[in-house]
C-alpha cells in the first residue's frame, strides 16, 4: 500500500508499529498466564478446584476467593484485548457482543481448562478467518463449522480435560 | 374399579384445573390485559413466546440440557413459513406443516450430532449451529432469505380463504398455546417426562439399568425444537415479515432469561416469565424509559443469586412464609409439592 506513494520502500516490508506491540503483548500475557497457572501454587489450587472443588473445600482452602480472583483476571486480560485491540478494529458500545460468540467457540475447541489449547484455538480461527476473505460466504460461517467439526471429532476440545463442565 | 376412578380424579385435578386455568386466563386477555397497559397485538405475542419457552423448558428443566441455540428452531421455522407464505399459498395451513417438518428435520440432525454431548459443550455447540444457520441466511442464503432486510412483501396469511386479522390470530395462537401446555403437561407426567427427570438427575445410572438414554435424549431435543418450531412459525402468521433476529443468538437469549426468571423446571414459571418479559420489555419499559435493559438485567442478576428457582420458587418461599406467620411458632417445613403442573 504505502509502496505506491513512497518507490524508494520497495523491498522494505512496512507493517504498522502497533501491530507489532499488539504481537508482543499478546505473547507476554498468555505466557505470563500460563506461567501463572501451571508454576505456581496458586495455579496449583485453581487447576486442582477446577477438578473437585468439593474436596479443595474439605481441605480448608478458600477456593471461591481463588476463584473470584480468577474472574478478575480474567476480565482484566479482557480488558488488556480491549485496549490493544482498540485502535486496529473499530470501536462501538456493542463490540463486545461481536466478541463474544467467538471467545466462547475459542474455549471450547481449544478445550475447557487448557490455555496452550486455548491459543491453537484461536490461532486456528484467526488463520481460517484470515484465509477465507476472498469468500465472504464463506467467511461467515466458518468458525462456527471449525467448531461444529472440531468438537464432533474430539468432544473435549484439542486440548480439553476430562471432567471440566461437563 | 377405585384405582381407576383414583386416577381419573387425579388426572382431572393434575390437567384439567390447570389447563382450564390456563385457558381462562389466555383466552379472556384481550379484555384485560389492555386495562394494565397492554397494546393490542401484544397478547399474542406473549402467547407465542409462551410456546416457545415451554419447549425450551423441556429441555431445560425436565432433561437437563441447556440449549444456547434454541433460535435455530425458532428463526428457521419462521423463515420456512414466510416463504411458503410467500411462494406457494397464502394459507397457513401448507406454511405451517411445512415449517413443522423442517424443524423436525432440523432438530432431528443437529439432535443426533448432538446426543453424547453434555454441559457445556452441549450449550455451546447448540450455539455454534444456530449461529451458523443465522450467518448462513444472511450470506449464503441471502437471494432467498433477503439477507439483512429479513424477508418482506408477504401477502397477508389466510386460513381457509379468511384473511387472519387481530383477534383471529390471537384466537389461533391461544389455541397452540393452550395445547401445548397441555401437551407439556402430559409429557411432564408420562412415562417419558420420567425418563427426561431421569437422564436430568443421573444419566449415567439411567444407562446401566438398561435404558437407551440417547434415543430419550434425542426426543426430548426433537419435541424442544418442535416447540420453537409452532411458535416461529406462529410469529410469522400474527406479523407477516420474518426478521433476521429471530434466528440470532440474543433470541436463544432471551428464551434463557425468560425460563430462569420463571423458574426452570416448572412449566408455569417459564410462562410467567416470558409474559413477564415481554410485558416489561414493550409496556414496563415506558415508564422506566432508556434504562429499563439496565433494570432488567439488574433484576436478572438479583433473580439468579437470591431466587435460584425463579418466581415459582418466589412464591412457594413467600407461601411457607405466610403459613409460618400464622402457625405462630409451630415451625414447619414447607411440604414438598409436585411443582412439574
Amino acid at each position: 500500500m504505502l509502496h505506491e506513494y513512497l518507490p524508494f520502500l520497495e523491498g522494505f516490508v512496512v507493517y504498522p508499529m502497533w501491530r507489532l506491540i499488539l504481537v508482543i503483548v499478546s505473547l507476554v500475557t498468555v505466557l505470563a498466564l500460563f506461567g501463572l497457572l501451571q508454576f505456581t501454587r496458586f495455579g496449583l489450587v485453581v487447576r486442582a478446584g477446577m477438578r473437585d472443588a468439593e474436596m479443595l473445600r474439605f481441605l480448608g482452602i478458600n477456593i471461591e476467593r481463588r476463584f473470584a480472583i480468577v474472574f478478575g483476571l480474567g476480565a482484566g486480560i479482557a480488558g488488556i484485548a480491549g485496549l490493544f485491540g482498540g485502535p486496529v478494529t473499530q470501536v462501538y458500545p456493542g463490540i463486545g457482543m461481536a466478541y463474544l460468540v467467538p471467545s466462547f467457540l475459542v474455549v471450547v475447541i481449544g478445550g475447557m481448562g487448557s490455555v496452550p489449547g486455548a491459543v491453537i484455538a484461536s490461532l486456528l480461527l484467526g488463520m481460517a478467518l484470515a484465509f477465507s476473505a476472498e469468500y465472504s460466504n464463506i467467511q461467515q460461517i466458518i468458525i462456527y463449522l471449525i467448531a461444529v467439526v472440531v468438537l464432533l471429532v474430539r468432544p473435549r476440545g484439542l486440548l480439553g480435560k476430562k471432567g471440566v463442565l461437563e | 374399579m377405585i384405582h381407576e376412578q383414583e386416577r381419573e380424579t387425579g388426572a382431572v385435578r393434575g390437567e384439567l384445573v390447570p389447563v382450564g386455568i390456563f385457558a381462562a386466563i389466555a383466552l379472556t386477555m384481550p379484555f384485560w390485559f389492555p386495562l394494565i397497559g397492554g397494546y393490542s397485538g401484544l397478547d399474542t405475542k406473549i402467547l407465542i413466546f409462551v410456546i416457545f419457552v415451554l419447549g425450551f423448558d423441556l429441555l431445560l428443566g425436565f432433561t437437563g440440557y441447556l440449549s444456547f441455540g434454541h433460535a435455530a428452531f425458532f428463526g428457521t421455522s419462521a423463515y420456512t413459513t414466510g416463504l411458503t407464505l410467500l411462494h406457494y399459498s397464502s394459507d397457513i395451513i401448507p406454511a405451517m406443516l411445512m415449517s413443522i417438518l423442517v424443524t423436525f428435520v432440523l432438530a432431528l440432525l443437529i439432535g443426533l450430532l448432538l446426543t453424547k454431548r453434555t454441559g457445556i459443550y452441549f450449550a455451546i455447540l447448540t450455539l455454534a449451529f444456530a449461529s451458523m444457520l443465522y450467518r448462513a441466511a444472511l450470506s449464503i442464503f441471502s437471494d432467498f432469505t433477503g439477507g439483512d432486510n429479513g424477508l418482506t412483501g408477504l401477502p397477508s396469511p389466510t386460513l381457509f380463504g379468511q384473511q387472519l386479522h387481530g383477534t383471529a390470530v390471537f384466537m389461533l395462537v391461544a389455541l397452540f398455546a393452550i395445547v401445548g401446555f397441555w401437551i407439556a403437561l402430559r409429557i411432564a407426567r408420562s412415562p417419558f417426562g420420567l425418563m427426561l427427570r431421569a437422564i436430568k438427575s443421573n444419566q449415567e445410572r439411567l444407562a446401566y439399568t438398561g435404558i437407551d438414554v440417547s434415543l430419550y435424549k434425542l426426543w426430548g431435543f426433537i419435541v424442544s425444537g418442535l416447540y420453537g418450531g409452532v411458535a416461529g412459525s406462529l410469529m410469522v402468521i400474527y406479523e407477516p415479515y420474518v426478521a433476521t433476529h429471530f434466528l440470532h443468538w440474543t433470541m436463544s437469549g432471551e428464551v434463557v432469561i425468560m425460563a430462569v426468571i420463571g423458574g426452570v423446571g416448572t412449566l408455569i414459571g417459564p410462562m410467567i416469565g416470558a409474559a413477564f418479559m415481554m410485558y416489561f420489555e414493550n409496556v414496563a419499559s415506558a415508564w422506566i424509559g432508556e434504562q429499563w435493559l439496565l433494570v432488567l438485567g439488574v433484576l436478572f442478576v438479583l433473580i439468579v443469586m437470591y431466587l435460584p428457582g425463579g418466581f415459582v420458587d418466589g412464591a412457594r418461599r413467600l407461601r411457607a412464609w405466610i403459613r409460618h406467620r400464622r402457625s405462630g411458632t409451630d415451625a414447619q417445613s414447607p411440604a414438598e409439592k409436585d411443582t412439574h403442573g
